[in-house]
C-alpha cells in the first residue's frame, strides 16, 4: 500500500520509507507529538531537532522537530519521534530570576517565545496584567514552557500549534464550523462519556496575601452536594480578579462532562480546536462542539483518526464557554442593574456574563441595555465584544468620529454615548454602532459606525452629512380647450404626461415649458404641474425659497400663479403671485417650512378671465436643493427585513423638534431618504413620555408613546409591517414610513414590547388593559393568543429566529418567561437571576 | 434451576450488573450495562435488587449515578454509580478564611464523623460510641483543603474504626477491623451439598506489623511491639501513625494497641466464588470450609462482587 503522505526530515524526503504516521494533538497538552515509523531500509541517522514536515493527502499537517530515533531489533523498523516547536519552550531552561513589572501576559509570552526562537501568533490580545513591585510575579530557574503553561492556565488562555508550526495564543478560541461527523458518513465508531465526577459547583480562589474569591453555581445533577475546586496563584493580587476567576471557574466546571469520542475516516482538515458538527442518532447527539483531541494514524491499515470533543482540561474555563450553542436554544438577558447574563442551552441556571466589562459601566441605566448578541455589546464608554461566552469582553479601538459640524472642541470617541450595536443579519462580521454626543452648546450630534471585519476596523458616518437633491417635472392641465405644449431642444426631459408638449429653450437658456391655450369663458381653467421630490418624503431645509419663472403675455389680470409645498400629512404651505405681464417674471414663493416631510412642490397657473388664446411660458429654476440634516439625536436603528441594503435609523431632529426616520444604504451609509414622524422633544425621548401623534391634525389625534424603536422594518410595497413604536397606541406603516396608516387603538399601557414579523405574522405584547400576547397574520386582526404570566409591564420581548420560542421579561422585576406554543403556556425561566433589577433586553442567540 | 430476578430504579433492563463493596474502599460501586437507560440521568439515586424468583431478591446497592457511557459498538450503555459516601469523597472542605478553617472543639469521634458527613450533605448516619473525645484542650480539630472522606478516615484511623455505607444508603461508624468477628452469617463449603464454585487460598506476611509507633500532639507518643511467630526473632515490621488529633496519651496508647491487634497477624486470604446471594456484603463474617486448600473457620469479607449476567454469582476476597 502506498500511503498518501509526504515526510521530510532535515529537508530530505523520506516518504518512500514511511510505514506509518501517528500524530497526537490535544488542547490539554502543551505540545503536539507523534511518531513516524520508517522501513528497515532507512539507514540514515536522525538527530534531535532536525526539521520535520509531514503532509497527509497533499495537505501539510505538521511542522516541528525530531526528538529521538529508535530501531526495533526484530523488525528493523525505525521510529522517529517528533514534537511541535513548543518543544523549544520546554527545553529552554531560564536560569536566574525574572520579575514582572506591570506588563501584560502577552508581553511576557512574547518575550519567552523570543528567547526560545519562536514567533508566536496572538489570535487575540492577552490583556491580563501581571503585578509590579511587591505584587510582581517572579520566575526562578524554570523552563519557559512551565512558565507559559502557568500563565495561560491561570488566565484561561489558549496555546496550540498549527500545521505550519506556528504557536498560537488567544483568549478564548473561536473558529468557524469546519468539520462534520455523521453516522453513515465518516464516523467509524463512537462513544459518549457523560459524568459528574469532574463537575464542581463551587470555586475558591486564593491569591496573594489574604485575597480570596469565591463563587458557587447550582448544578442539578449534583443535588445538594457541594464540590469545590480550589485555585491558588501568586499572580492574583486583587480581590476582583480572584472573584472573577472564581466565577469563571465555577461557570466552567458546573456542567456535566460530556465527552464524545469518535473514530473517523482520516482527513487532514480535522485539526485541533476547530468546531465540528456531530450527528449521531444513537448517541443522541446532533450538536456542534469543539475538537479537543486529534489522534491521527496513517498506515497500511488505513487512515483513521480518533477525535475527542468537549473534554475538560486545565484550560477548561478559558475554552469551555466557546462551545457553539444549540441554535435557538440560548437566551441572553441584559439586566442593567446586574449586567449581562446568559442561559446556556437546555439549562436552567443563568450565568453571569460580565467578565471583562469595566466596573461602573454596568450600573443602573448606564449599562448594557442595547445589544444584538453576546458577540458585541456596548457600555457607555465604548464598544465591546467577546470571542466566546467564557472569555472576557474586549473593548474595541475606534478612531474619533468626523467633526462634520466643526464643533469646538471636536468630538472624540471617548466622549460618545453608545446607543446601540446592531448586527447585520445578512452579512457575517458586519456590525453597526449608533452613537450620540452633545457639543459645548448642548446641540445633539449623531454617528453611525460600521465594521465589516467583526470590529477590527470601523468607519464613521455622521448623521447630518449634507447632500444635494435634484427635482423632476411632472404636470397636467385642466380645462384648456386648445393647447399646444411646445418645447424644443435639450430641456428638462421629465415632462412625462404624454401631452403634445415640447420643451424649448428660453432666452435664459433654461429649460422651459411653453403652453399655448385658449381660455373658455366661464369659470376658470388652469394648467398646473408639480415637482416631485425624487425620493419622496424628504425632510430637510430647502433653502429659503422656491422660484419659478413665468411669462404670461396676454394676461393682465386675474392671472394667478400659486406655489404650494405639500406635505405627506396633507398640510400645504402656500405662496401666491398674481397679475403678471408679458415679461419674464421670477415668481419667488417664499414658504415658511413647517418642518413636515415634503411630498411634492406644486405650482399652477389659473385663469378665470376670458382671455382668449394666449401663450404662456414657465419654467422652474433652483431645481437643486441643498438638504442638511442637523442637530440629530440618534435613537435606534434596524436593518430592513426584506431589503438588507437599507438601514433605518430613528432620530430626533432637535432643531425642529421632530422625530424622524432616516433611511441609509448599508453599503456606504449614504442617506437616501428621511421621513418625518411627529413632534417630539428630547425629554419625550429620554423620559419616554407620551406624545401626540399626529402632531398637527385634529383627526387621528391620539396619544402614542413613540420613542423610536424600530422592529422588523420593511420597505414599501411589501406585506410586512413597519412597526415604529408602541404605547397607548401602536402605529406602523405599510409603506416604509411614508405614512403611518395603521393603528391599533385602545392600548393603554406605555410599552408594547418588541415586535416580531415571522412569516408575515406580527407578534406583540400588550401591557395595559387586557394584558396579552397577540398575533396578527398579514393584514388580519390582532388575535389574543395568551396572557403574559406576570402582573408587571413588559420590559423586553424577543423571539427566536428559527424556533417557535418567545421570551418576555418584566420591566419591574427580574422575571423572564418563555413560551413555545404561541403564548398559550409560559415557563418561568427566571431561575437565579438577581432580584431587584429589571429586564431591559433579551436576545436569542443563533449564530457564533 | 433458579431463575434470575432483579430490579433497577426506573425499570432499566440490564444485560449485566456488577456491584462491588470493599472494606478498603470508601464507597460501593455499581456498574450496569443496558441497551436503554430510559430516563436515568446523572445524579439520580438508584436502587438495585438482585436475586432469584424462587428465593426472592433484595437490595444490594443504593447510590447515585456518576456517569453514563454510550458505546456505539457494540451498542450498549454503561451506567456507573457510587453509594452515598461519594459525596464525602467529592466534598473538599475549604474555608475562605484561612484564619478560621473548619474546626471543632471537645467533640466525640462519632459526633465529629457525623459533622464531617453533614458537611458533605450526608445526614443518614449512626455512629457507635467510641468513648474518645477530641480537642478537649485549646487546640481544635481543624480541616482545610481536605476531602471530607479523607478527614473522616483520618479520624476513624486513629482508633482503627471504620466508616461505610450499607446497601440502604445509611452510613455507619463502627469498630470494625479486617478480621472475622461475631457469629458468621453464612457458611460456604464445597462438595455435593456445598455452595462454593471456586476457591483459592494465600498466606503471606505482607501486611503483618508487629510494631506500632504513634505520634500525637506535642510530646504525646506510644511505642508498642510484640514478637511475631511468622517473622525472624527480633525482627519487627513497623507501622507509624501520626496525627495532631491524638491529643491525649490514652488516645495514643489506645491507637497503638488497636492497630497492633489489627495488623500483627499473618495475612491469610482466600478468594471464593459462590452462588449469588443478595444478603452478603463486605465486612461480614462467614465460615468457609475446604479441605483441598486447607481453608476452615470464620473469615472476614474484605470485598465482595455481585456479578449478575446470565447467572448470578458472588466473588469474595476474605481474610482471617
Amino acid at each position: 500500500m502506498i500511503l498518501d503522505q509526504s515526510v521530510t526530515i532535515g529537508h530530505e524526503g523520506v516518504s518512500e520509507y514511511v510505514i506509518s504516521i501517528e500524530r497526537r494533538h490535544s488542547i490539554c497538552q502543551m505540545i503536539s507529538t507523534g511518531t513516524v515509523t520508517l522501513s528497515p531500509d532507512y539507514l540514515a541517522d536522525v538527530d534531535p531537532y532536525e526539521d520535520i514536515i509531514i503532509q497527509e493527502q497533499d495537505t501539510r499537517v505538521f511542522t516541528g522537530y525530531t526528538q529521538r530515533q529508535s530501531r526495533d531489533k526484530l523488525s528493523g523498523e525505525v521510529m522517529v519521534d517528533f514534537a511541535d516547536p513548543a518543544i523549544l519552550l520546554q527545553d529552554y531552561f531560564m536560569a536566574g530570576k525574572h520579575r514582572s513589572n506591570g506588563e501584560t501576559v502577552q508581553t511576557w509570552i512574547q518575550a519567552f517565545c523570543s528567547l526560545a526562537g519562536i514567533f508566536p501568533v496572538f489570535d487575540t490580545t492577552l490583556p491580563i496584567t501581571l503585578g509590579t513591585g511587591d505584587q510582581a510575579t517572579e520566575w526562578v530557574n524554570m523552563s519557559l514552557l512551565s512558565i507559559i503553561e502557568n500563565l495561560i492556565s491561570i488566565n484561561g488562555y489558549w496555546m496550540y500549534s498549527d500545521a505550519d508550526g506556528n504557536i498560537h495564543f488567544s483568549q478564548g478560541h473561536y473558529v468557524p464550523l469546519t468539520s462534520f461527523f455523521s453516522t453513515g458518513d465518516n464516523i467509524l465508531r463512537s462513544e459518549r462519556h457523560q459524568s459528574i465526577t469532574p463537575s464542581r459547583n463551587r470555586a475558591v480562589v486564593f491569591g496573594r496575601d489574604e485575597i480570596v474569591g469565591e463563587a458557587t453555581k447550582e448544578l442539578s445533577e449534583l443535588g445538594d452536594t457541594i464540590k469545590t475546586v480550589v485555585i491558588a496563584s501568586p499572580h492574583i493580587y486583587q480581590k476582583d480578579t480572584a472573584d472573577t476567576l472564581a466565577e469563571d471557574v465555577v461557570n466552567a466546571f458546573s456542567r456535566v462532562l460530556d465527552v464524545i469520542t469518535l473514530e473517523v475516516e482520516g482527513d487532514p482538515g480535522i485539526t485541533l480546536a476547530q468546531f465540528a458538527a456531530v450527528d449521531d442518532d444513537w448517541l443522541g447527539i446532533d450538536t456542534n462542539c469543539q475538537i479537543t483531541t486529534v489522534e491521527s494514524n496513517m498506515s497500511k491499515d488505513g487512515y483513521v483518526m480518533n477525535v475527542k470533543l468537549s473534554e475538560f482540561c486545565p484550560k477548561i474555563w478559558g475554552y469551555r464557554d466557546n462551545s457553539i450553542p444549540d441554535e435557538g436554544t440560548l437566551l441572553v438577558s441584559y439586566n442593567p442593574n446586574n449586567g449581562c447574563y446568559r442561559l446556556p442551552p437546555a439549562e436552567s441556571v443563568w450565568v453571569n456574563n460580565n467578565f471583562g466589562l469595566p466596573e461602573g459601566e454596568i450600573g443602573a441605566n448606564s449599562g448594557i441595555y442595547a445589544v444584538e448578541d453576546t458577540r458585541f455589546t456596548k457600555v457607555n464608554s465604548g464598544v465591546f465584544s467577546k470571542a466566546g461566552f467564557g472569555v472576557a469582553w474586549v473593548e474595541h479601538t475606534l478612531t474619533d468620529p468626523p467633526n462634520s459640524w466643526e464643533d469646538t472642541p471636536a468630538p472624540t470617541v471617548a466622549d460618545l454615548t453608545w446607543v446601540q450595536i446592531l448586527k447585520d443579519p445578512n452579512n457575517s462580521g458586519i456590525y453597526y454602532g449608533l452613537a450620540q454626543w452633545q457639543n459645548g452648546s448642548s446641540e445633539w450630534r449623531g454617528w453611525i459606525a460600521k465594521t465589516t471585519d467583526s470590529g477590527a476596523s470601523w468607519t464613521w458616518q455622521s448623521l447630518s452629512e449634507s447632500f444635494q437633491q435634484s427635482f423632476t417635472f411632472a404636470g397636467s392641465d385642466e380645462g384648456w380647450t386648445e393647447f399646444d405644449h411646445k418645447c424644443e431642444g435639450d430641456c428638462v426631459d421629465s415632462w412625462t404626461h404624454g401631452y403634445n408638449s415640447t420643451i424649448t429653450h428660453t432666452e435664459d437658456g433654461t429649460g422651459c415649458l411653453e403652453m399655448i391655450g385658449t381660455k373658455v369663458s366661464g369659470g376658470y381653467d388652469r394648467i398646473y404641474g408639480w415637482i416631485n421630490y425624487p425620493l419622496s418624503n424628504i425632510m430637510g431645509a430647502i433653502g429659503d425659497t422656491f422660484s419659478m419663472w413665468v411669462k404670461a403675455p396676454n394676461v393682465s389680470k386675474n392671472y394667478l400663479v400659486r406655489c404650494n409645498i405639500v406635505y405627506w400629512n396633507g398640510i400645504t404651505d402656500t405662496a401666491n403671485v398674481s397679475n403678471l405681464g408679458d415679461t419674464w417674471t421670477k415668481l419667488t414663493a417664499t414658504v415658511t417650512h413647517s418642518g413636515e416631510a415634503i411630498k411634492y412642490l406644486q405650482w399652477y397657473i389659473r385663469l378665470d378671465c376670458d382671455c382668449g388664446l394666449g401663450t404662456y411660458y414657465f419654467y422652474a429654476d433652483d431645481m437643486v436643493a441643498n438638504l442638511t440634516i442637523h442637530n440629530l439625536m440618534p435613537i435606534w436603528m434596524a436593518i430592513d427585513q426584506t431589503d438588507g441594503s437599507i438601514l433605518w435609523v430613528t432620530a430626533l431632529n432637535t432643531s425642529m423638534g421632530r422625530l424622524q426616520l432616516h433611511r441609509y444604504n448599508t453599503s456606504d451609509l449614504s442617506l437616501n431618504r428621511t421621513s418625518d414622524i411627529q413632534d417630539a422633544t428630547v425629554e419625550n425621548v429620554v423620559n419616554k413620555e407620551y406624545i401626540e401623534y399626529p402632531a398637527t391634525t385634529a383627526t387621528n389625534k391620539e396619544y402614542v408613546y413613540l420613542f423610536g424603536r424600530l422592529n422588523n422594518p420593511s420597505d414599501p410595497d411589501t406585506s410586512s409591517p413597519f412597526v415604529a413604536g408602541g404605547g397607548l397606541q401602536l402605529i406602523w406603516s405599510w409603506n416604509g414610513g411614508g405614512a403611518w396608516q395603521y393603528r391599533v387603538t385602545g392600548w393603554d399601557a406605555d410599552y408594547c414590547g418588541a415586535f416580531r414579523d415571522q412569516a408575515s405574522h406580527l407578534y406583540l405584547v400588550r401591557n395595559g388593559g387586557t394584558k396579552g400576547f397577540y398575533k396578527k397574520e398579514g393584514a388580519g386582526a390582532l388575535i389574543l393568543k395568551g396572557t403574559p404570566p406576570f402582573n408587571t409591564y413588559v420590559g423586553a420581548f424577543t423571539a427566536s429566529a428559527i424556533s417557535e420560542q418567545f421570551a418576555i421579561g418584566s420591566r419591574d422585576t427580574s422575571s423572564i418567561y418563555q413560551t413555545d406554543d404561541d403564548g398559550a403556556t409560559w415557563d418561568n425561566i427566571t431561575s437565579n437571576l438577581p432580584a431587584g433589577s429589571f429586564i431591559s433586553g433579551l436576545q436569542y442567540i443563533t449564530e457564533w | 434451576m433458579l431463575t434470575l430476578d432483579y430490579s433497577i430504579t426506573g425499570g432499566v433492563k440490564a444485560t449485566e450488573i456488577e456491584v462491588f463493596e470493599s472494606f478498603g474502599q470508601p464507597t460501593a460501586r455499581c456498574s450496569i450495562i443496558t441497551d436503554d437507560y430510559l430516563t436515568t440521568d446523572l445524579g439520580d439515586l438508584i436502587d438495585v435488587q438482585l436475586g432469584f424468583d424462587e428465593t426472592g431478591k433484595g437490595a444490594v446497592f443504593k447510590g447515585y449515578v456518576q456517569s453514563i457511557n454510550s458505546e456505539r459498538l457494540p451498542g450498549q450503555y454503561v451506567i456507573e454509580a457510587n453509594d452515598i459516601l461519594i459525596r464525602a469523597v467529592a466534598h473538599m472542605i475549604v474555608s475562605t478564611n484561612l484564619e478560621e478553617p473548619w474546626r471543632r472543639f471537645d467533640i466525640t469521634m462519632e459526633d465529629l464523623v457525623g459533622d464531617l458527613l453533614s458537611e458533605a450533605g450526608i445526614n443518614n448516619y449512626e455512629g457507635d460510641v467510641s468513648t474518645f473525645t477530641l480537642a478537649t484542650g485549646e487546640t481544635p480539630v481543624e480541616f482545610q483543603f481536605v476531602f471530607a472522606m479523607d478527614a473522616i478516615n483520618t479520624v476513624a484511623g486513629i482508633i482503627a474504626w471504620h466508616v461505610y455505607a450499607d446497601q440502604t444508603g445509611k452510613v455507619w461508624f463502627k469498630d470494625i477491623k479486617a478480621a472475622p468477628s461475631g457469629a458468621p452469617v453464612a457458611t460456604y463449603t464445597v462438595g455435593a451439598g456445598g455452595n462454593l464454585v471456586m476457591i483459592t487460598r494465600n498466606t503471606s506476611t505482607d501486611n503483618l506489623r508487629n510494631k506500632v509507633m504513634v505520634f500525637g500532639e506535642g510530646e504525646i507518643a506510644s511505642d508498642l511491639s510484640v514478637a511475631s511467630p511468622y517473622l525472624p526473632a527480633g525482627f519487627y515490621k513497623t507501622a507509624v501513625i501520626s496525627s495532631v488529633l491524638i491529643d491525649t496519651q490514652r488516645m495514643s496508647d489506645q491507637s497503638a494497641q488497636s492497630n497492633l491487634d489489627a495488623w500483627n497477624k499473618l495475612t491469610e486470604t482466600i478468594s471464593v466464588e459462590a452462588l449469588g446471594d443478595w444478603e452478603r456484603h463486605a465486612r461480614e463474617t462467614v465460615t468457609v470450609t475446604d479441605t483441598f486448600t486447607g481453608t476452615a473457620g470464620d473469615w472476614f469479607v474484605r470485598d465482595i462482587t455481585h456479578s449478575f449476567t446470565n447467572s448470578y454469582v458472588i466473588r469474595m476476597n476474605l481474610v482471617k
